[in-house]
């Protein structure tokens, strides 16, 4: 660790245990996903989530008996939780109602009546309603997974024309694997925070991969100068590359991860769950954009092209020999 | 080489300074009890529904039905927009999306209104447009049993909207301005003749209503006899194209019902507007006390380059700039605007510690500055371009589909829906215009302030911009 601060970290030595380090932690939080299950939000998985504030007393089971007494609703799920109020410290106390079906306008307003109706004495108050035909919610979220997809491939794209002289491909490949690494991080960061996957899921993914490339490129860029000036092995360059240009990744690390945490922090304060789904799996993200850019990508890279340069040895000595 | 001047220091901080004070404060006039902004100002930034509360729909063709054009979906757009405009509301956002054959609408509450009821406001803006012609443009006003009062017409009932085939926009060669023909049915071709017979010969009008609306009221030039009419005078391109939009939809006999619909209570934004202010506050303090310790010199001008960066990305979204108009910002909008300032610093990050190698290597100061701003110019320059191709993509896949953006990335997500929630789309955006800025102000005038500013001569010390102390 010293090492790292002073500036001469055997990167490419190391880059095993971080490798296995990073494996490790990905299948701990896959085992954990496996557990907790991933839950999926309105706007994508389609259905209709009533939100209603309440005063009072009230039971999950009574809402559901009254549901399930007066209106069909398929898969309904009732959960009462808490927010706070607008310009004040008041909590306020939420009744969330979920089913598959599309309900319309009309039947909202059905089902409100006869919630305010029967549970008078909690003076229920319409908070919030999303209701989207399941179809248009599956379509929209294969278009963001098609939309990562498409920003994964124009940045690799990027990197490889950007990079060709010291080995596009494999330089962009293993960019590729890194922001792999990043994505599946940021995914668990909501498996694990509980946050259902939404829009914001979207944003914070495509953000992170531009993150996460920016840092790798910027290695890249001083492994590009520092072959021509050193003319050494490319592991040397690599180490040098990856220890010059540290302080700067630590340091935009550092600003980034400041950002989005106090937006994280003050968000948990005021107990704003809008902000809080895309600020915590931001800073989560921003995390593991730092740690692949600086500790995976790099490394990885100079073994594949170790082997390569090993293999074209071999060739043109068994060529040698005929 | 050429010197900076010591005098730029000073000039790009008075600009940063004055592009701060302004894009935050605004510049107003005042003419009586009007009070126009001359400039936008942080107050004139409209904020999206998920902090003011509102609702956000998307309205397609009811089921069964078949057969809808593009200027179809137009015209329902058009009717929904007359009617937001008939309620009072104007900072809506509606689209068209004539890919999916849907209409996007977003629209926050009213700020006097108490009694929130989504479902009522969408019945209401979705219903089927009633279009009729009336003899003559005389109204008065009625009040209904809610007491809202309506213009009506006091002349007959000409046609309805069932008689009207439909209307196109025109270039009319002869007087050189745009005009709008109209067709009918065969059941609406007497009763137009009889109309336009009585109105002519008196010099009268004949008016058009959408619903609670009179759209036009022309003169009746000549007696038409044969259903297809023509209205002249006065319109351009865009007016009469609305004309024709409004007559078509209220032509329209099918239904639209709500495929998608969201509301939110306005209980829930305030606070979050006040909190992420805060946010941003602590955010960049923060962030201007680790830089300035880091990198000295080079971090107080960093941290004024942000200052200018924080203030072009408010103005992007104010529409302070007359070439970019105002732009909805929402939580996560805001949450980019500050992201931003994390990522953006990145480009002074890079600058400074090549500035402080060259430094160390014991280079002389204007040396190591110049050699550290260009040598650190390519690794900024691709970091930018990475985020600003995510941010692109953010835009094109959240924004409406009729935005530029969408249409870069028509050809791959041409087959999906417009989003069915609308809040990202600004964090692109704040995202995208953070980037633009850094660009301005992290290196253009970053690097003018700081080979300025060390030419004074209590500034030349190595050690502030990061070498050995002497």
């Amino acid at each position: 660790m010293k090492d790292l601060f002073k500036g001469n970290f055997a990167y490419v030595k190391n880059s095993k245990y971080l490798w296995m380090f990073a494996g490790g932690l990905i299948l701990i939080c896959l085992i954990l996903n496996l557990i907790l299950g991933t839950s999926v939000d309105v706007a994508f998985k389609g259905g209709t989530l009533a939100k209603f504030a309440y005063e009072g007393d009230l039971t999950e089971q009574a809402v559901v008996d009254y549901l399930s007494k007066d209106f069909k609703l398929n898969a309904l799920d009732v959960q009462l939780s808490e927010a706070t109020a607008s310009g004040s410290d008041e909590k306020y106390q939420l009744i969330n109602i979920y089913t598959t079906d599309e309900l319309g306008t009309d039947e909202v307003t059905k089902l409100a009546d006869g919630l305010t109706k029967n549970f008078a004495a909690n003076k229920l108050t319409q908070d919030s309603i999303n209701s989207i035909q399941s179809t248009m919610g599956k379509m929209f979220f294969l278009k963001c997974m098609v939309a990562v997809a498409i920003a994964a491939v124009v940045l690799i794209i990027y990197v490889g024309l950007r990079f060709r002289k010291i080995g596009g491909w494999p330089a962009g490949v293993m960019a590729m694997v890194a922001l792999l690494h990043d994505l599946t991080i940021a995914y668990f960061a909501f498996v694990l925070f509980r946050i259902p996957l939404n829009d914001n899921f979207v944003a914070v993914v495509l953000t992170i991969l531009g993150y996460s490339l920016n840092g790798t490129i910027v290695v890249y860029d001083r492994v590009r100068a520092n072959r021509r000036k050193l003319r050494a092995p490319l592991t040397e360059v690599a180490n040098v590359s990856l220890n010059e240009t540290f302080k700067r990744n630590l340091n935009t690390f550092i600003t980034t991860f400041l950002a989005i945490a106090t937006v994280a922090v003050v968000a948990f304060v005021e107990n704003l769950d809008a902000i809080i789904s895309f600020a915590i799996p931001m800073a989560v993200g921003v995390v593991a954009g730092f740690f692949s850019s600086t500790f995976l990508c790099i490394p990885a890279w100079v073994a594949w092209m170790n082997k390569r340069e090993a293999k074209k040895a071999a060739k043109e000595r068994s060529g040698g020999k005929k | 080489m050429k010197r900076t001047p010591k005098a730029a220091f000073f000039i790009v901080f008075v600009v940063i300074a004055a592009l701060v004070y302004t894009s935050f404060f605004g510049v107003y006039q005042n003419f009586g009890d009007r009070r126009d902004a001359v400039i936008k100002g942080a107050s004139d930034i409209r904020f999206g529904i998920d902090i003011r509360g509102g609702v956000d729909a998307t309205f397609k063709p009811a089921e069964g039905v078949t057969g809808v054009t593009d200027d179809q979906i137009q015209g329902v757009k058009d009717v929904i927009e007359l009617r937001l405009v008939a309620d009072g509301i104007t900072d809506y956002e509606v689209y068209a999306d004539t890919a999916n054959q849907s209409v996007i609408v977003r629209f926050p509450w009213k700020s006097d209104e108490t009694n929130f009821d989504p479902q009522a406001a969408l019945a209401e803006i979705g219903q089927t447009a009633r279009l009729a012609f009336y003899y003559g443009h005389e109204t008065t006003t009625e009040t209904d049993a809610e007491g809202n009062t309506y213009q009506v017409p006091t002349g007959d009932l000409v046609l309805t909207g069932a008689d009207v085939d439909n209307a196109t926009v025109y270039f009319d060669n002869e007087s050189g301005e745009y005009a709008v023909s109209l067709k009918l049915l065969e059941s609406g071709k007497e009763a137009f003749a009889t109309a336009t017979k009585k109105q002519y010969e008196s010099g009268g009008t004949i008016s058009i209503w959408l619903d609670h609306d009179m759209i036009s009221y022309p003169k009746v030039n000549a007696v038409i006899g044969d259903g297809s009419a023509s209205i002249s005078g006065g319109f351009d391109l865009e007016s009469a194209t609305d004309l024709a939009n409004l007559i078509n939809a209220g032509a329209l006999d099918f239904d639209i019902v709500v495929a998608n619909y969201g509301s939110i209570s306005p209980t829930l934004g305030a606070s979050a507007l006040d909190a992420m202010v805060l946010a941003g506050i602590i955010a960049f303090i923060l962030i201007a006390i680790f830089i300035i310790l880091t990198y000295r010199l080079p971090g107080v001008i960093a941290v004024i380059a942000l200052a200018g960066q924080v203030a072009g990305s408010i103005a992007a979204v104010s529409g302070y700039f007359s070439f970019l108009n105002g732009f909805t910002l929402t939580l996560p909008g805001i949450a980019g605007i500050i992201l931003s300032v994390g990522m953006g610093i990145d480009a002074n990050v890079i600058t400074a510690e090549r500035i402080r190698e060259e430094a160390r290597l014991g280079k002389t100061i204007d040396g190591s500055i110049a050699t550290g701003c260009k040598s650190s110019f390519s690794a900024i320059f691709d970091g930018n371009v990475t985020t600003m191709l995510v941010a692109v993509i953010l835009m094109g896949v959240f924004g409406p589909p009729s935005g530029l953006f969408a249409k870069i990335l028509y050809p791959f997500l041409f087959m999906f829906p417009a989003a069915t929630t609308g809040t990202v789309y600004s964090f692109g955006y704040t995202l995208l215009m953070g980037i633009i800025f850094n660009f301005i102000m992290g290196v253009f005038a970053s690097r003018l302030m700081l080979q300025s500013v060390t030419r004074f001569k209590i500034f030349r010390k190595p050690w502030l911009i990061g070498g050995v102390r002497e």
